[in-house]
């Protein structure tokens, strides 16, 4: 029998005691933790430094986001940690095939900064609709999430970034960080026919969502919890450019989204920091777009599963501590990913990668990627700036709304209007 | 081969335009061959169309089976989803055999990739569809009922018990609130929101918090909490399993769908396009054919123009001039020059032929001039034999003649001696006068027979009929026959006209030889035989006598010469006078004969004189 999220609660007091009293040891045996996840973390080069440093046997279970996320909500079983974006953390907690981490087994906790604990990396940062990481986060006494401080949280959290859009500059003229560069760009008929949208409702909507209300077609009062009739009118908008021809389609997955902008099928798409790089690792220049609406902000969530116990959620701790290490996070930063504790990882960057990844400067050499590509020209900046001016800029967290369900179905609706 | 000659350029032409017609052959028939594979690839290409046609309305009509499997949960639909799924699967396996091309084939790949996940999300959604069924028409209304008896139970163990009123309503509520969790599920299930969700996990947790303020219930309370946790778990799993068919259906398997019609509409543009190209290039293809084989045929029609043209001026003009030449050369002409002779072709061989007849011309104006010198010599020798033979007839009938005379008085004068002195003579002298007698006969005789043979052909004899049977008994009754040799004439032989004297002199003479020369006595045979030859008779005398041997035969012909027996009488001119009377008349003569086999003597005779004479 799967043991629940709340038997475990019931006996985590014991288990703190027993840490507290006693210096968890871990032992180095073979012990083997399964990590469900996407291709954006699940990276070979991970897998075998973290096997390298722990001495536990890894095994990653790379899918799309939709599949691991069925798989993670329905099957506990079969994997111990699940690493995904923060809206599949509703999804999972209701679920219950995700159990709560005790930050006290967590090295480096003191260490991750206010984005995941407040939601704003700096007091002046504006908090983006939806579900701010922090929402997420506690585990609060009643057993829901939210953002009451608790020695219980929801996910670890490690990786994470603002999104946006991607384009191909050799067509669509460069805007202006900030000032020029807009959402709206994603529906603006120019190019029609070579724009594609990730297939998520909880990620895609609200790139469409915020691009139609930059245009001005539709108003939400929070864009964060859209209610039906603002879907309805947003869906209608999207159905109607579908049937246009507006859309080229949607991609599930980073490498399809490199494939649609490398072979020109896609001009202006909904990207992450990885496909970008790795675009430009190729040779194709890809500007990811700073739209002056903000970003689409997103937490990367480590989650350990309802069914992990004994040596398998010792060893996925160990997991979760090695990725707050450093190493971890100055390999993920070369994609343009951020980690929760930046300071750790500066010794594993040098200082002019440092500088471009997190600082905003201008690359004083060519900056190679995770696969050891040029992915930043000498002189170039990282679209959008610094990780502060980045996360200051946020419009929206990827959120699964109350209104979900409704969303799935006029996702349908929208994928399949011909 | 003469690169030169009419016949190399001839070949030469003709070669030309048979290689043409063949090159348009060749391009017609690789013409033709291009344009049937380009059908065919055109065929292949409209089937490759119609297939991945056939594929996208596959699955826009699988969405609508998922749909109604989606909505329904009946298995049927189910079943009509997998049928339509292989469906789609063999025909993408059939577009795969149309193709060629590795991009169609790659957006193939992608469509089956898509197949692939479509199918095996159906499966998660089947299950995770059946999953909810279970616990939301079965599991879940037994767990609510479960707990609803329950809550029943312990308002029965509060009945008479401390604080009823306030435990009974803190019991109402949480029975109000255990119905209200049930009515947000239901709500969810009908209408899925996930506010309603929370709602109904509020409630339940409202029931626990309402009855763990009953004091009196606290210890029965823990299998109840039980109780609705499970309830919790089961409705949570309820509504993931809805959202997780929700979300494959509606995310996944639509973003499936939505790809692969785009690749599927993407591959029949692609394919439309090749087609399209296809036909432009067939266009071009039968253009470039039609062209071709145009022009060439033109080319053929040019070149057989000229090489008509070219050999017209090569041969019809030097033709006509050759034959204007042979018609002066067949009229005996000589040419100094004979035109095309210095062409080194046919018609130069033909001009060189013309040359030699030129020559041969020339030649035989030479001989013929030659020949009328010696016909006019001739005739000039034959003009003075003729006077020569004339004279020699003259001499020989004047000789004969005037030596006659003295002969006869030579002989009268011995005839007077002999008369007037015959007893005075001594015998000698009388033997001697005997033998001058006999000589002088002898001289007669020989003088005679000179005279008549220097008179044949001279003497015009008149033609009349003779009877030759009849002439010929008259002949054997002249001759002198002591030993009676038979002599066996004919009565066949014919009478016609003829001038008689010499053709009677003729047998005269060849049958008193042969009769004359016969050594068989009384056996000896002469036989006389003729027949027609159509302008001559031949007639024969056969005997059986001593015959003559061949270096004879000849002079058996010529004057005063003798053959045979020589003690037979005669002067050794009467087959000399045969053959001159023969050849007088056109005729002439022949001798077979071997020593000791007897002879044969054959002469040809005119059956019409006139005839002859003007042949």
């Amino acid at each position: 029998m799967v043991p629940s999220r709340r038997q475990a609660l019931k006996t985590m007091a014991g288990s703190v005691a027993s840490v507290a009293t006693a210096p968890y040891v871990f032992s180095k045996r073979k012990q083997k933790i399964r990590v469900l996840g996407t291709h954006v973390t699940l990276q070979e080069p991970i897998r075998l430094k973290a096997q390298e440093d722990l001495g536990i046997e890894i095994e990653f279970q790379p899918g799309g986001s939709a599949e691991v996320i069925h798989q993670a909500s329905t099957k506990p079983e079969s994997f111990d940690l699940y690493e995904q974006w923060s809206n599949s953390i509703r999804v999972l907690w209701q679920a219950n095939t995700i159990q709560s981490i005790d930050v006290s087994r967590l090295r480096y906790w003191d260490e991750v900064n206010d984005l995941t604990k407040t939601g704003r990396l700096t007091k002046e940062a504006k908090l983006g609709a939806g579900d701010a990481p922090n929402k997420l986060l506690f585990v609060q006494p009643d057993q829901t999430l939210g953002s009451d401080p608790s020695g219980q949280i929801s996910f670890l959290p490690y990786v994470h970034n603002v999104d946006s859009f991607g384009y191909d500059p050799a067509i669509v003229p460069r805007g202006k960080a900030y000032q020029t560069e807009s959402w709206a760009w994603l529906l603006d008929k120019q190019w029609s026919g070579r724009v594609a949208i990730v297939n998520e409702p909880t990620i895609g909507l609200f790139d469409l969502a915020l691009a139609a209300q930059s245009l001005g077609m539709v108003e939400f009062e929070n864009i964060g919890d859209m209610s039906q009739g603002e879907i309805d009118k947003l869906f209608k908008i999207l159905v109607d450019l579908r049937r246009d021809g507006h859309f080229r389609g949607v991609w599930s997955s980073v490498p399809r989204s490199v494939e649609l902008m490398q072979s020109g099928e896609a001009v202006i798409e909904s990207m992450f920091s990885p496909a970008v790089y790795s675009l430009r690792g190729k040779g194709i220049d890809c500007v990811y777009a700073s739209p002056k609406e903000g970003y689409r902000a997103w937490q990367g969530v480590m989650c350990l599963s309802s069914s992990t116990q004994g040596p398998a959620k010792d060893a996925a701790y160990e997991f979760m501590n090695w990725w707050l290490s450093g190493w971890p996070g100055a390999f993920i930063a070369r994609q343009g990913y951020y980690i929760s504790n930046p300071d750790r990882i500066k010794t594993h960057l040098s200082k002019n990668e440092w500088e471009y990844w997190y600082e905003g400067g201008a690359a004083k050499t060519d900056l190679t990627g995770t696969a050891g590509q040029v992915v930043a020209k000498k002189g170039r900046k990282r679209d959008g700036g610094s990780y502060e001016q980045r996360f200051n800029n946020v419009a929206v967290w990827n959120t699964v709304m109350n209104n979900y369900e409704y969303t799935l179905s006029a996702w349908n609706e929208f994928l399949s209007a011909t | 081969m003469n690169l030169s000659s009419l016949r190399f350029k001839i070949y030469l032409g003709f070669g030309l335009i048979a290689v043409l017609l063949i090159l348009v052959g060749i391009v017609s028939l690789l013409g033709s061959r291009a344009t049937r594979n380009a059908y065919s690839k055109i065929e292949k290409i409209e089937n490759l169309n119609a297939t991945v046609l056939t594929i996208d309305r596959d699955v826009q009509e699988m969405r609508m089976q998922v749909d109604r499997f989606v909505n329904s949960g009946h298995p049927s639909l189910k079943k009509e989803v997998r049928v339509t799924q292989q469906r789609v699967a063999e025909g993408v396996e059939a577009a795969k055999n149309l193709i060629s091309d590795q991009e169609g084939k790659q957006e193939l790949e992608l469509i089956q990739n898509y197949v692939e996940s479509y199918a095996d999300n159906f499966d998660k959604v089947v299950i995770e569809r059946q999953v909810r069924q279970e616990l939301v028409y079965e599991k879940l209304p037994a767990l609510y009922e479960k707990v609803e008896d329950q809550l029943a139970q312990f308002s029965e163990e509060l009945q008479g018990k401390e604080n009823l009123d306030s435990n009974q309503l803190r019991l109402n509520i949480g029975v109000v609130k255990l119905a209200k969790s049930k009515e947000y599920f239901l709500r969810y299930f009908e209408n899925p929101n996930t506010r309603f969700v929370n709602l109904a996990v509020q409630h339940l947790n409202e029931v626990k918090l309402s009855l763990s303020e009953i004091e009196e219930l606290k210890n029965s309370l823990g299998e109840l909490v039980d109780q609705l946790d499970e309830l919790e778990k089961t409705g949570l799993r309820a509504v993931q399993a809805t959202r997780s068919y929700m979300f494959l259906r509606n995310v996944v398997m639509a973003g499936d769908q939505s790809e692969l019609s785009y690749d599927a509409k993407k591959l029949r543009a692609s394919a439309q396009k090749r087609k399209s190209d296809m036909s432009v290039k067939v266009q071009r293809q039968v253009q470039r054919t039609n062209w071709l084989t145009g022009g060439i045929t033109l080319g053929a029609l040019f070149l057989s123009l000229l090489t008509s043209v070219r050999l017209a001026v090569l041969i019809l003009p030097p033709l006509a001039r050759l034959r204007d030449t042979f018609r002066q050369l067949s009229f005996g002409a000589t040419l100094d020059e004979v035109p095309g002779e210095h062409r080194n072709d046919e018609i130069g061989e033909l001009a060189h032929a013309a040359s030699v007849f030129s020559d041969q011309n020339k030649k035989t104006r030479e001989l013929l001039q030659e020949s009328e010198m010696l016909a006019e010599e001739l005739e000039n020798r034959a003009s003075e034999l003729t006077a020569s033979n004339e004279e020699l007839d003259r001499f020989a009938y004047i000789a004969s003649h005037d030596l006659k005379s003295p002969l006869r008085g030579i002989r009268q004068l011995a005839q007077w001696i002999h008369e007037d002195a015959q007893d005075d003579l001594p015998p000698k002298s009388r033997e001697h006068l005997a033998k001058m007698n006999l000589r002088v006969e002898k001289m007669e005789e020989l003088l005679d027979d000179l005279l008549q043979y220097s008179r044949v052909g001279r003497i015009e004899s008149n033609s009349e009929f003779v009877n030759t049977y009849e002439l010929l008994l008259g002949i054997v009754e002249l001759i002198d026959n002591p030993c009676g040799v038979e002599i066996k004439i004919p009565s066949t032989l014919p009478a016609f006209t003829t001038i008689l004297a010499p053709f009677k002199q003729i047998w005269l003479n060849l049958i008193g030889n042969a009769v004359k020369h016969s050594d068989k006595g009384k056996k000896g045979v002469v036989e006389i035989n003729w027949e027609n030859d159509g302008e001559f008779y031949v007639f024969s005398v056969r005997d059986n006598g001593p015959g003559i041997d061949e270096p004879n035969h000849e002079r058996a012909f010529q004057m005063f010469q003798r053959v045979g027996n020589m003690s037979v009488d005669g002067s050794g001119m009467g087959l000399a006078m045969v053959r001159k009377e023969v050849q007088s008349v056109g005729g002439v003569v022949e001798l077979e004969s071997e020593l000791g086999a007897g002879a044969t003597f054959k002469f040809s005779w005119p059956i019409e004189l006139d005839l002859v004479a003007k042949n």
